[in-house]
């Protein structure tokens, strides 16, 4: 508690340089997980297929394996998932909620799988209704309920396109301007707090002054940030907790470094 | 044989570190070449008064600076009977005071919960202190406003509240005239006694240790040219 008032006497006492200080760290570490974010979205949508699908339901009588076999060797099937029972589970309860318990109860003794057949990207209707007769020969109709076909509406985000280039650098530059400021603040700020702890250092029993105020103003920081990214963004990430890494080691290095300064 | 001669070896040491604070043994400093101290050889008792005078640049500082621990010895040796549960306190040349604040909180500094159990003691002591150097009324006043001597007196009066084991003075009475001179010897000669406070003390007014008990040592050009007893001096 002592060095967490220390440090926040350093800042009161240095006001633009506290405000430098607290933007440029805020920025960092925001803007940093938030392009990881974005990454991560960007990457995830780049590996969105967005071929044609149905869904169908097969009763668990028949040999799945062999259905889903055939069907991926069939010209125009891109690809045969069978879905998780859990997914199921969630999608027969989102049913439940629309149609209600007792149209939907008769569906949940049923002892059956879904499947989703993925289809060739153009494939012509006549081309879809012949898969789909084919499946219903390998499994037989009675066995078999198959949904329409369908094509994904999400929107593919070009990467190469000039406007996410800007933004995508505009982003990097803004987090390398933001931890430049941030060092350069943290490197004036720790010359003032070489001051104070030297007279600490040198009229009460304390040694370590200067490493302490900074590194516990920094975790106050930090975890303030971090917490509310995580409740923004209902998450936190690897490259959150290596900034927040990258922070704290260099402000121990510049504390090190000031120090030689001093000494020297 | 061998053993024994290492067990007296061990227990000679031991009690030269009972004995003496402070221990230099023909030693030497040199700042670019330049010999600041040149074969100094002390001992420092504990509760012992060491007045060290000699003209600007005679190595004054540099010898505090070594007994701080704050500087190296280039050759020589040098060791510290010191415990860890003892402290040293400084009073330094430029006194290192923070001009923006005032003078209670520049002596609020010396504030260690480890040492006082309250801040209500702290400020006892403070008063205390404060008016036996007649300064109880200013201590409001912005540091920056206050004189050469104000500040003198707030440097040793924070280097007195840390209550120290040693108190290592540079020069502390260079702005004051005689009267509060001889008022500043007073108090560190009170604490000596009442505390058994080990001082030393650099000081270039040769004439005013003279009426101090203790032990005086002269430096010329980095050199140790007189040690005695500062009132046959």
């Amino acid at each position: 508690m002592f060095y967490l008032k220390e440090f926040f006497k350093l800042l009161r006492d240095n006001i633009i340089l506290s405000l430098v200080f607290v933007i440029s760290l805020t920025s960092f570490i925001s803007l940093s997980h938030n392009k990881m974010i974005v990454d991560k979205e960007v990457s995830l949508n780049q590996k969105m297929k967005l071929n044609p699908y149905f869904n169908a339901l097969i009763s668990n009588n028949t040999n799945l394996n062999s259905v889903i076999r055939k069907m991926k060797n069939l010209p125009g099937v891109s690809d045969v998932q069978v879905t998780q029972s859990n997914q199921l589970k969630s999608e027969v309860n989102q049913l439940k909620e629309r149609f209600g318990e007792g149209i939907v109860s008769s569906l949940s003794t049923l002892n059956y799988r879904k499947i989703k057949i993925e289809l060739d990207k153009g494939i012509h209707a006549k081309n879809q209704s012949l898969i789909k007769e084919y499946l219903g020969k390998l499994v037989g109709k009675s066995s078999l309920t198959v949904g329409m076909v369908k094509t994904p509406k999400q929107i593919k985000l070009d990467r190469e396109a000039s406007a996410f280039k800007v933004l995508d650098w505009g982003s990097s530059y803004l987090i390398s301007l933001s931890g430049l400021m941030f060092f350069i603040s943290t490197f004036l700020l720790a010359r003032q707090a070489s001051d104070i702890s030297f007279l600490i250092e040198r009229f009460q029993r304390k040694t370590m002054v200067k490493e302490k105020i900074l590194i516990s103003g920094l975790s106050v920081i930090t975890v303030v940030l971090l917490a509310s990214n995580i409740y923004f963004n209902a998450n936190v990430e690897m490259i959150s907790i290596l900034a927040v890494l990258a922070v704290f080691v260099g402000t121990y290095t510049i504390s090190i470094l000031t120090k030689k300064n001093l000494k020297a | 044989m061998k053993s024994f001669i290492q067990r007296t070896n061990k227990r000679n040491s031991h009690s030269l570190r009972e004995q003496f604070l402070y221990h230099l043994d023909n030693v030497s400093v040199e700042f670019d070449r330049v010999k600041a101290l040149d074969s100094v050889s002390l001992m420092v008792s504990p509760g012992e008064i060491l007045f060290v005078t000699g003209k600007s640049g005679a190595g004054k500082t540099t010898l505090l600076k070594i007994l701080a621990e704050d500087c190296k010895v280039t050759s020589g040796r040098y060791s510290s009977g010191l415990q860890d549960t003892q402290f040293v306190s400084q009073i330094f040349q430029d006194l290192k005071l923070l001009d923006s604040k005032t003078c209670e909180e520049n002596l609020w500094v010396a504030f260690d919960r480890k040492l006082y159990k309250s801040k209500n003691e702290f400020y006892a002591d403070m008063m205390e202190l404060a008016k036996i150097l007649g300064v109880q009324n200013r201590l409001n006043i912005k540091l920056s406003e206050a004189n050469g001597g104000m500040k003198q007196k707030i440097a040793l009066m924070r280097a007195l509240l840390t209550r120290p084991d040693v108190l290592i003075a540079d020069e502390p009475t260079a702005s004051l005239d005689r009267e509060s001179a001889m008022r500043f010897f007073d108090v560190i000669n009170f604490y000596n006694i009442k505390r058994k406070l080990t001082i030393i003390w650099a000081t270039h007014n040769r004439d005013l240790v003279k009426q101090f008990p203790g032990k005086i040592i002269h430096l010329e050009n980095g050199k140790l040219i007189y040690s005695g007893q500062a009132c046959f001096i």
